[in-house]
This record gives structure tokens, sequence and C-alpha cells, in this order.
């Protein structure tokens, strides 16, 4: 038998009690399988962890704004130190400005264009619930999305998944979650349903994604194909291949 | 800004209410902050020693039922103290000067094991969050004995086979990350005795 696999059942209570008895005279005298148990029972522990996952996210984000409020003070203090910083300052924001105009023709970078294009899609204004089976967890899920709560937002989204709607905007919470991967099978499968109404958007989120994943030969094939359609995006997308090159 | 007891931030902790948590980090973090700074650390290794230290004192109150009789500043204090000189062990830091910028307690040695746990937790969430969102939900779901003709509805799966099958692959998937990971080797797995003996999906 695959030992990973008898150990995951003795774990999930899959064993019956002959292969639970042999399990546990093995695991005694195996030193090698008793390590492999611990580390799967551990990592279970942390999945089904939430206080400590939820924990350390407050932590993290904790982190996060006490660095940047650092920073922007030591940037504060830092100008304000002396009127040579700040005349200084003046000067270095005429020349950027000055090269920013001589190199503003130039390509964008990928980053910059996703910066200028990207923007989350705006959620459905009112989901009626009780008339159609799902609108309450719809309307749930958009609450969520609103409050760029997106994980949560996907719970809900998720649930629906037979739903173009759901599908549709899973896929901009995987965006803002940066799991481009997921995110790019929800568009496709909005696209090749290519019978509703989010059709053009996932297409022209397809698109951003590539250039969000670097993905860069993918997205001037999908900008060029969105260009000559008759996309809403069409003028963007011409635009946008203008600048990737 | 409004002040709590050891007993109001205890249970704060172990609630994780953000407003107390943010309450200690604007409180106390600035002298963990200056003794690790005195002691050959960075402003990075702070924050890590500090994040570190609130953790242990989480599964300490969660799991152990933790009562804090000292001040709360000195417990923490203390238990930064001691993640740091592990730290400084596990870095092969010869430097031997030790200096103390406040009030320590002598804490049980627990603490360390918890620490290493904590560790592990660690790198086992930084993969886990890395798996793809349908193979993070199919775990959590499995290991909240979410049954599988439920999970299958949920996640739009076609049956209870199939939700096992992807339940297995994501979790070897998710074992194979972290072996992969080099920090992996530099973790005690062995013989944890913190470890639940009998956690069972």
């Amino acid at each position: 038998m695959d030992t990973y696999k008898y150990i995951e059942d003795y774990i999930d209570d899959d064993l019956n009690n002959d292969n639970l008895k042999s399990f546990l005279d093995e695991v005694k005298d195996n030193k090698a399988m008793a390590e492999e148990l611990n580390l799967r029972m551990e990592i279970n522990n942390v999945i089904h962890d939430k206080g400590f996952n939820e924990l350390k996210d407050i932590l993290e984000k904790q982190k996060i704004t006490s660095k940047q409020s650092y920073s922007s003070y030591s940037i504060r203090r830092e100008v304000m130190r002396t009127w040579h910083m700040a005349a200084a300052s003046f000067a270095l924001v005429i020349v950027a400005g000055g090269l920013w105009y001589i190199l503003s023709n130039k390509p964008y970078t990928t980053e910059n264009l996703v910066g200028k294009y990207y923007k989350p899609a705006k959620s459905i204004g009112q989901v009626r619930s009780g008339q159609v089976s799902g609108n309450e967890t719809l309307a749930k899920a958009f609450n969520f999305y609103k409050q760029n709560d997106y994980n949560n937002a996907l719970n809900y989204f998720s649930s629906l998944d037979n739903q173009i709607t759901s599908k549709f905007y899973s896929g901009i919470c995987f965006i803002e979650l940066k799991k481009y991967d997921d995110a790019i099978e929800s568009f496709e499968t909005v696209v090749n349903d290519n019978d509703n109404l989010y059709v053009e958007q996932a297409d022209w989120y397809l698109g951003l994604i590539y250039l969000m994943n670097n993905q860069k030969e993918n997205a001037i094939e999908k900008f060029n194909n969105i260009a000559v359609s008759d996309s809403f995006y069409a003028d963007q997308a011409k635009e946008i291949v203008k600048y990737i090159r | 800004m409004q002040e709590y007891t050891t007993l109001e931030i205890s249970v704060g902790i172990k609630e994780r209410d953000s407003v107390v948590l943010d309450f200690v980090y604007e409180k106390y973090f600035y002298q963990i902050s200056a003794f690790i700074k005195k002691n050959s650390g960075s402003d990075e290794d702070a924050q890590d020693v500090y994040q570190d230290a609130i953790l242990v004192i989480y599964q300490k109150l969660a799991k152990e039922n933790l009562i804090i009789d000292s001040s709360f500043n000195t417990y923490l204090y203390s238990v930064c103290r001691l993640i740091w000189l592990k730290k400084l062990e596990k870095r092969k830091n010869e430097k031997t000067f030790f200096a103390d910028s406040e009030n320590f307690i002598n804490i049980d040695g627990e603490i360390e094991d918890w620490y290493e746990l904590n560790e592990r937790y660690q790198l086992y969430q930084e993969h886990f969050k890395k798996l793809s969102f349908n193979c993070q939900k199919i775990l959590e779901l499995f290991l909240a004995r979410i049954p599988l003709k439920e999970i299958a509805r949920i996640l739009g799966l076609k049956s209870e086979v199939y939700v096992k099958k992807r339940k297995h692959n994501c979790k070897e998937k998710l074992i194979e990350n972290i072996k992969k990971d080099p920090k992996f080797n530099s973790l005690n797995i062995i013989g944890h005795k913190l470890v639940n003996e009998s956690f069972k999906s």
C-alpha cells in the first residue's frame, strides 16, 4: 500500500480495525513514518486553526501599516530638516517633470499599463432576494465585494459556481488576491459561454491578467483580437498594444 | 489611547481583537525594538520577534489557558527576549554580550517549543495560501468535517469520489511544496510534544 495514502487514511479515520492495529504497530517502530504522520497532522492543524491564521494576518497588516507610517514619518522628517532640502526637492521635481515629458512617448512598463487600464468591475447595484434561487447568496457576496473583502466574497460567489455573474466576479476577486491562474479559469468560462453580458469585459480582463502575469505575448495577441472586434474595449485595446510594443 | 489591564490584553489577544492588538503594538513595540537593536538586531528583526512573541502568547492563551501573573509588559519582553536568544543562537552569533533594557521573568521552557511549532505553522500556512482557491477550500471544508456530498455541492464538483480524489491531490501537492522549501529542513519536525496527539480530521 502507498505509505502516504496509508497515513492519510489513518488521519481521516478510514482504516478498518485490522489495518488500524497494524498501522499503529508499524508507526511505533518506523521513525520515518512517525515523522511523516507528525508532519501531516501538523499541516491539518494549521489549515484547521482559523484563529492562528487570522491572528497572523492581523499582525502582518500591522507590520505593513507600521512600516508605511514609519517611512512616511522618515520622509517628512528628512524633507523638513533644512530649506536646502526643500529647494533641492523642488529642483528635482522640475528635472523629473522634464524627464517625464521627454520619455512620455516611450513604451509603458507593464506595471504602468496595468495601473492605467485595470479597474475592478463595479458590483451590481441591487440583487433582489427571494425571487431567484441563489440571489440571497449573491447579495451577500456583493456586500463583501463592495467592502473589498474579496476572500469572503469568493466564499459566496464560489457557492454559485454555475452562475455566470458569480463566475465573472470571482474572476475579479481572484485578480485582487493575485491568484491569476484561478482568475484566468473564471474568465475563460465566461468567455467560452459566449451567451452573456460579461463576455467583452471578461475578455478584456484576460488581456490585463496576462499583462499582470508577465505573459506579454498572450497579452498582445488578446488585445490585438479585441482591437479588431466591435468590443466596447476595442479603442483601449489598440492603445494598449501601441504602448506594449 | 484607552488603557487595558493584563487580563483585558490576554482576552483581546485570545480573541484576536485588533483594537487591543493595536494598543499592544503602540504601547510596547518600541521597547522590544530598542532591546533587539541594542543586541545586534535590525528593525526587521524586531518586527519578526514581536510577531513571533504575540503568536506564542496567543497559542499559550488559547491552548493552555495561560494566566499572566506579571505585568503584560514584562511578560511580552521576557518572551521576546527568549525568542531573540533563540534566533541569535541559530545564527551562531558570536557576540556574548546580551544587554537587557527591561526587567524580565524566567518563563517556562515550553515557550521555545511553541516558538518552533509556530515557525513550522507559518511555513505551512505560507504554502497553503499559495494553493489554488479550490484546493484551499476543499482542504478547509474537509477538515471542518463538512460531508463530502456537501463539499461537492458547494464547490460544484461532480461527485463525492471526485472530492476525495481532489482532496488527496491538493494535500499531496501542499506537502510536496513544503518539503521542497529550503526552510523545511531547518525546522525541527521530529517528535514534537506540542503536536496534538490525536488530531484527526
